[in-house]
């Protein structure tokens, strides 16, 4: 199972290069992208590339699909993948975290609800915190 | 201390001169090395993480102006399911422990 993280304060949708190399997905689809990512504190972090990837958002009774250009970076995290404002503004989900939820309308008029894992959530979110503090 | 003493005085008299010459060349060296991080091109600081694509650069206008269009045609085509309401009612809290700071990770699957 994959953990994507919903984030309004990043710019970009983010896919992190373990992922990529566990996707199996062929370093020949990465397409190169320059430049680099700038975090809260001035750090930067170096693209690998982009790459365009089809990702379904579902329940059980609806499923939405579009595809999301990522921005690789080979950087620790407990999270496998980002999305950022771009996926979001096309998507025009309501994402409340006090509900542990997003909700957000198919092609075909149905409101699609994805729930969050707490469990996970949690797991990742301190996790991720052990990574950055190894780097302090 | 002796000795660095004796250092300086050879050094006076110009005895080490070749061997300074290498230290230099040599910090040159790294310190050529040691500039890409600061010639990646930074595109702007904002929240969190800033940053990010396209064709030609990252937060240009040409970019933008491309995304823009993209999301006003992807608006059109799907103006039926823009004013579908999407709200939380109470039920949405059942299941849900009560948190400080829990973020919203999605488990997906390949």
């Amino acid at each position: 199972m994959y953990q994507a993280l919903i984030n309004q304060g990043i710019s970009t949708d983010m896919l992190f290069w373990s992922t990529f190399v566990n996707l199996r997905l062929s370093p020949n689809q990465l397409r190169p992208h320059d430049g680099c990512l700038i975090g809260f504190a001035g750090d930067h972090v170096e693209c690998r590339g982009y790459i365009d990837l089809r990702i379904t958002f579902s329940d059980e009774e609806a499923a939405r699909t579009i595809v999301i250009r990522y921005v690789v970076v080979n950087t620790p995290s407990a999270y496998n993948l980002l999305l950022g404002r771009p996926s979001l503004n096309r998507l025009g989900p309501v994402a409340s975290t006090k509900h542990m939820k997003m909700k957000l309308s198919s092609l075909e008029g149905w409101v699609i609800t994805i729930r969050s894992n707490q469990k996970d959530a949690q797991k990742c979110y301190e996790s991720n915190l052990e990574n950055k503090r190894s780097y302090c | 201390m002796a000795l660095g003493y004796q250092l300086a005085e050879i050094l006076k008299e110009g005895l080490l001169k070749e061997y300074l010459e290498v230290n230099k060349r040599e910090q040159q060296g790294e310190a050529v090395l040691g500039d890409p991080l600061y010639e990646i091109p930074v595109h702007a600081e904002l929240n969190t993480i800033s940053g990010g694509f396209s064709d030609g650069g990252s937060m240009t206008a040409k970019r933008k102006r491309c995304a823009k269009a993209v999301m006003t045609l992807e608006m059109k085509s799907h103006d039926d399911t823009s004013d579908l309401d999407l709200y939380f009612t109470k039920a949405a809290l059942v299941g849900v422990v009560p948190h400080d700071n829990d973020p919203i990770v999605i488990p997906s699957s390949w």
